[in-house]
């Protein structure tokens, strides 16, 4: 096929160059984003060592930074370095310049104007507090249009290229852009009471069920699948040797695409959603490590020959270590998956270093190999210093050992410690919440240790590259190259996979079917019937002023270390109080269970301790606590409550479905004033100031105070009269 | 197909085994081998997928153990240790209480569990703070004696916003506990919390000193 053609060759050859500059643009941003997001991930995790590193800031509460930290991470660092990594490849990949340069440039701009916008709109408090979909609904809608930019720039390539198939990255490439862009609808829809402010549409176990199919997918197809098209093209370029199995390409990237979106339920076991739903999410995941292996083997056997050069060669070392960690994240999912791991290390330290191995181990590690050979590629020189690189590679990877195993044994030693019960009285042996913590705090120091390591090593990639950059030349003349027009080619018949990979509309399609099934068959039932969900009475919706301390709470982020989700384990009831289940979430919009307990569970905390306490509590709350790292929320004791607003937070509320009358919704305002003043009564008797009546403290307790209420008492394990009588 | 595109893989890189399994497909010198998929992968990728399925159809279609299956067995065990340690504890033994309100140590033990414990609620000097003042003889449940404390630390009174200690304090610790706050009775307070509920006389503090609100 390569040498018959020298006929057409010379009639309808087509000279073009490659838009690189667009590139260099994404190289740039992502080595800025980088440090920012390791910056943030560095501070937050000193403010879990130690409380005061917030400098009594309110924008700087763990609370508000952690999401800013995760979607630095993860949308503009990972996110500006796959694009880089895509622009760069895609072109080359089918011998055609980008489809259009503005709508690169509009993608670029747009994408940089949104992380912008999150860096100032998440310390304020403005989130949807759903993880990784924070961003409030303008912003939503602004990631929205960028995406459909970059999927018009990127499609338009592809009809324009001219190589008649379309290679395994670029397969990658296309399940990361239809399914981002399924991800993200579906689970951004809300409806608005501001500009600032939104309700999700779904309540309690559905907004669970859509928030982890996007939450766990985001990880699949944002961190997952373009990185491996990226692995794709650059193993093979740096260990200049084939691919090692096309054949294994085409098995794992479809049982990927199929099954990794049925897997999200893994967040939630144990938890209210329906078990079927849970049970699924198990064997998906478990599913999955093979696929996901498929990757990892495809990749280190393209090298396997050249191991050599990994001592000297800087792109190559990163990316077989980054393919390295990605098979130990992808053994360890599934492990996580199994019920019994998962009731273990759920809700601790454990899973925070799975997810570190990941976003440090595969896509930090991913993103510096693929640079390696990028910039010194793209600005026409050499690598400025070998020896930094080295460095680079030793601290990153020192660091982020330091990190897995911090988190490990704090994950595994306080889950332990929730769980252990005296075999002899039945009691739980630490039934005080703050003995667990205390004990993790000095493995919360080992891995702020770990992320200073990290981060040091990501700004010496950064001087080594600056140094790579300012020293090429200044000026260098695009790069012609020439090939025919698709249209021009003659070419043999193919079949199976290699005829599909000549209709990237076909195959694009059969892509978005794949991932369809999964989700439709998991979350559709939940979402169009309530038949899943046993109905309970007792179960009212909050008063106004309880709604109003509940958009503090998610403006806060307190969901980031308290849980509201109680498992069916006697370690849990005894702690917390009865098993939750999902009758008691059915105004709950958005669902607020949380993914680690850094704190204890709220779900019913109502009536466990006087409001004096939780007013003490949040001002400081050692003095309730001694040892608790809880930050200090004093400001919510000066910001006055917004009651002018409450009418249209209950009518936007009605409109997903919680039925409040026009009464309440009239008296909205009157009704929490007088709310307001019988729970700062109890306050004033005691002291306080009574000007507290109208202030965020008094809406905040309100919320607390309601938490498991209405789902009754449980007197389980109560040392009573009653339970002593009863067994006999 | 032209020369952007030749391979330079050098074929010393290539084995014998790898040039017989080379595709002809050429994307930006990039090549393909087509090696069968590994034995071990396709037992894992077929293994976990048979498991799966019987999985599935035992748990959701079998009436396999679900959830609150597990839990109720669990909870079964623990309340039976748990109700022969509650019978046990339950019972106020004044001679433990003797040998524990008689030793030192374990009193000012007591006095570390409720500077914990205790002060967050009862104040600092447990003059009253959230709860009630704890040293004016006053008592509302109990009638200030340890055998009638005793029952009511253990239980609580969560309406009124006091914990149950059984199952946070072990039996020793609530009798130090008792200890200690037997041996402040009549403290002298600086601002003491107005008194709620009935005098009851000790030997320490035989008269009220303050009188109760109303
Ligand atoms: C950095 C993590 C963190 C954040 C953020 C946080 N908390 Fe906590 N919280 C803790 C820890 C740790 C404890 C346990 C020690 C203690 O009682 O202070 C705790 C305890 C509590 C308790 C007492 C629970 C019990 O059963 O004793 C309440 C109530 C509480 N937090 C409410 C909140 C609220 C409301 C917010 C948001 C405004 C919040 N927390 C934010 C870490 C946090």
């Amino acid at each position: 096929m390569m040498n018959e053609k020298s006929e057409s060759q010379q009639q309808h050859l087509e000279t073009f160059s490659y838009d690189d500059d667009v590139t260099k643009l994404f190289v740039t941003a992502t080595l800025i984003w980088g440090a920012v997001a390791m910056f943030l991930g560095v501070l937050v995790a000193f403010q879990l060592a130690d409380w005061r590193l917030n400098f009594g800031i309110e924008w700087l509460t763990f609370g508000r930074l952690r999401p800013l930290h995760t979607n630095a991470a993860i949308f503009a660092f990972a996110g500006n370095g796959f694009f880089a990594g895509i622009y760069h490849s895609m072109q080359r990949l089918l011998k055609c310049r980008m489809f259009n340069d503005t709508l690169g440039r509009i993608h670029f701009w747009g994408w940089q104007l949104i992380i912008v916008c999150a860096a100032i709109t998440l310390p304020m408090g403005l989130s949807r507090s759903k993880e990784y979909a924070e961003l409030e609904w303008p912003i939503g809608i602004m990631i929205t249009i960028v995406w459909v930019v970059f999927a018009v720039n990127f499609f338009g390539t592809l009809f324009k290229r001219r190589e008649k198939h379309i290679y395994v990255a670029i397969w990658f490439y296309i399940a990361t852009i239809v399914t981002v862009a399924v991800l993200h609808i579906v689970n951004s829809l809300a409806i608005p009471v501001s500009w600032t402010k939104s309700y999700s549409i779904y309540a309690g176990v559905q907004d669970a069920l859509v928030q982890w199919w996007y939450g766990h997918n985001a990880v699949a197809f944002f961190l997952t699948t373009p990185f491996l098209g990226l692995m794709y093209y650059f193993v093979p370029k740096a260990a200049n040797r084939p691919i090692y199995s096309y054949r294994l390409s085409i098995i794992h990237f479809w049982s990927l695409v199929f099954l990794y979106i049925w897997a999200g339920p893994h967040h939630l076991l144990y938890s209210a959603l329906p078990e079927w739903v849970q049970t699924l999410g198990v064997v998906f995941s478990i599913s999955l490590w093979a696929p996901s292996w498929g990757g990892m083997i495809n990749g280190l056997l393209t090298i396997r020959g050249v191991w050599h050069r990994l001592r000297t060669d800087h792109t190559l070392k990163f990316l077989a270590t980054a393919l390295t960690f990605y098979g130990m994240s992808t053994f360890e999912g599934p492990l996580l998956s199994i019920k019994s791991v998962n009731s273990l290390a759920h809700f601790t330290s454990w899973i925070v270093g799975h997810v570190h191995s990941g976003t440090i181990g595969w896509n930090y590690f991913m993103v510096a190999g693929i640079f390696y050979y990028l910039i010194p590629y793209l600005w026409k020189t050499k690598l400025y210093s070998q020896k930094l690189g080295h460095l680079h590679f030793w601290t990153a990877t020192i660091g982020l050992l330091f990190y897995i195993v911090s988190m490990w044994v704090a994950g595994v030693t306080q889950g332990l410690m929730w769980r252990a019960i005296d075999q002899t009285t039945g009691m739980l042996v630490y039934p005080n919440f703050v003995e667990t913590v205390i004990r993790i705090v000095p493995m919360y120091w080992i891995r702020a240790f770990g992320g200073v390591l990290v981060l040091t090593s990501f700004l010496i990639m950064m001087y080594n590259f600056y140094k790579t950059i300012q020293g090429a030349p200044k000026k260098v003349k695009p790069e012609e190259f020439q090939a025919p027009a698709l249209h021009a080619q003659k070419h043999e018949a193919t079949q199976g996979h290699r005829k599909l990979e000549g209709l990237p509309a076909i195959f694009s399609v059969l892509v978005v079917i794949a991932i369809l099934v999964g989700s439709a068959i998991e979350i559709l039932p939940g979402l169009l019937s309530n038949h899943f969900i046993e109905e309970n009475p007792d179960i009212k919706p909050l008063t106004a002023l309880e709604q109003a301390g509940r958009d503090i709470y998610t403006r806060e982020g307190c969901f980031y270390c308290h849980s509201q989700m109680i498992r069916p384990m006697p370690h849990e009831t005894m702690r917390y109080g009865k098993r939750s289940t999902a009758a008691e979430y059915v105004y709950d919009h958005p669902f607020q269970w949380g993914s680690r307990r850094t704190g204890p569970d709220l779900a019913r905390i109502g009536g466990k301790y006087p409001n004096m306490w939780h007013y003490r509590h949040m001002i400081d709350p050692r003095e309730m606590t001694p040892g608790s790292i809880m930050p200090v929320y004093d400001w919510l004791i000066y910001r006055e409550i917004d009651f002018e607003i409450l009418p249209e937070k209950l009518t936007a509320l009605r409109k997903v479905g919680v039925p409040y009358s026009d009464e309440e919704i009239q008296n909205a305002v009157a009704d929490a004033k007088e709310q307001a003043e019988s729970v700062s009564y109890m306050l004033t008797e005691t002291g306080v100031d009574a000007s507290i009546q109208d202030k965020e403290i008094v809406a905040l307790i309100a919320y607390l105070q309601r938490l498991g209420v209405d789902a009754g008492e449980s007197t389980e394990f109560q040392f009573t009269e009653e339970n002593l009588e009863a067994e006999e | 197909m032209n020369d952007d595109n030749k391979t330079d893989h050098n074929d010393n890189q290539l084995s014998e085994e790898d040039k017989a399994l080379l595709l002809d497909h050429n994307y930006d010198g990039i090549q393909e081998l087509d090696y069968p998929l590994p034995r071990w992968w396709l037992v894992t990728f077929w293994g976990a997928i048979l498991f799966s399925i019987p999985y599935f159809i035992y748990f959701v279609f079998m009436n396999g153990p679900s959830l609150n299956d597990s839990y109720n067995m669990d909870v079964k065990e623990i309340k039976k240790l748990q109700h022969n340690y509650f019978k046990e504890l339950a019972i106020f033994k004044p001679e433990v209480y003797a040998s524990i309100s008689q030793t030192p140590e374990m009193v000012d033990f007591g006095e570390k569990l409720f500077v914990q414990n205790c002060t967050p609620c009862h104040g600092p000097n447990a003059e009253g703070y959230i709860g009630p003042n704890l040293t004016d003889g006053y008592w509302m449940y109990s009638e200030g004696t340890p055998e009638t404390v005793y029952p009511f630390v253990l239980m609580g009174a969560p309406a009124a916003g006091m914990p149950a200690w059984a199952d946070k304090l072990s039996e020793d610790e609530v009798y130090a506990v008792i200890s200690y706050v037997m041996t402040i009775q009549g403290r002298e307070q600086v601002n003491p919390k107005i008194p709620q509920g009935e005098f009851f006389p000790s030997e320490r503090l035989p008269e009220p000193r303050t009188l109760p609100s109303e």
